[in-house]
């Protein structure tokens, strides 16, 4: 009975968190460089978010940039807090950056299938 | 699905501009074929400017806020549909994109309250420009306007608008 307690508690009191994908678009401003592209997005991205809605909420969200070998340079995977994720979504939009913003997902492995998907139109994107 | 206009293809000239869509619609089988498209609206700017004339407008897309609150006035109960660009605030610093929504809410009661139509659009220029219909909400909601809301009144007033079957030419008639 106490595990069981001790369950529920845990699942209502976990810590839920949302992948969001963003393909980055090469520019010419950067001399398509991706790096510095990826420089640019991620300090125009924190300067929205903390202009927008405030260093607190900004720390709340708890925001990780995480890199997968797996996929290509221009896939930037932003991880938060579910109860931010709209502040972040907003964020990137206002972005001062090319991107564009790629279905949210709960898990990477998930995230990873809708990459894949839009993959497909690889050509698109390079015209 | 979300369509951009190729910034190569809007002219300098914002009055030779606004048969843009027209033109568009008219060369695009794919979207002739849509019911939701069936009627043709005519578009121009509004760039501060009252005295001109927008009688023959479906969508005044607005450039600048000033002298909005008489522009409402003035075609009270015509249901123009008043457009904002999500692309001219995309670049905006963090203070400017504040105070644009507060500005925005306030136009958005004007509406309500002229019966004008409130329509918010990405007015994009590129595929990377273009909203999705999460974002587009976040922004919505972000205004304070209730999202259900917002696209039920978009749905009445265009359906409003439809049968007209118009379309904008540079001398600004009416065909």
């Amino acid at each position: 009975m106490k595990n069981k307690v001790f369950l529920v508690i845990m699942t209502v009191t976990k810590k839920k968190f949302r992948y969001a994908c963003i393909y980055l678009q090469k520019d010419n401003t950067y001399q398509n460089d991706i790096k510095l592209i990826y420089i640019h997005f991620t300090k125009s991205f924190y300067s929205r978010l903390e202009g927008l809605f405030g260093s607190i909420d900004f720390h709340k969200s708890t925001i990780k940039i995480i890199h997968i070998d797996s996929l290509p340079s221009n896939f930037v995977i932003i991880k938060c807090r579910l109860e931010y994720i709209d502040d972040v979504l907003m964020a990137i939009y206002f972005a001062n950056s090319p991107l564009l913003i790629l279905p949210v997902s709960g898990t990477i492995k998930q995230l990873k299938k809708r990459i894949h998907g839009f993959l497909e139109y690889k050509e698109f994107l390079k015209s | 699905m979300g369509l951009y206009i190729s910034k190569d293809l809007i002219k300098t000239n914002p009055k030779e501009n606004v048969s843009f869509r027209s033109t568009f619609y008219q060369t695009n089988d794919f979207i002739k074929g849509d019911n939701g498209f069936k009627s043709l609206l005519s578009s121009s700017f509004f760039t501060g400017n009252i005295g001109e004339n927008y009688y023959n407008i479906d969508i005044l897309t607005i450039k600048s806020i000033t002298n909005i609150k008489s522009l409402l006035k003035k075609y009270a109960g015509k249901n123009l549909g008043i457009e904002f660009l999500l692309s001219d605030i995309k670049y905006y610093d963090n203070n400017s994109l504040g105070k644009w929504f507060s500005d925005i809410k306030w136009i958005y009661e004007l509406c309500k309250k002229y019966n004008a139509q409130f329509i918010l659009s990405s007015g994009a220029c590129s595929y990377y420009e273009l909203v999705s219909l999460r974002v587009f909400n976040i922004i919505i909601e972000k205004i304070g306007i209730q999202k259900k809301k917002y696209w039920l009144e978009l749905i009445t007033g265009l359906n409003e608008k439809q049968g007209i079957f118009s379309y904008y030419d540079s001398d600004k008639k009416k065909v």
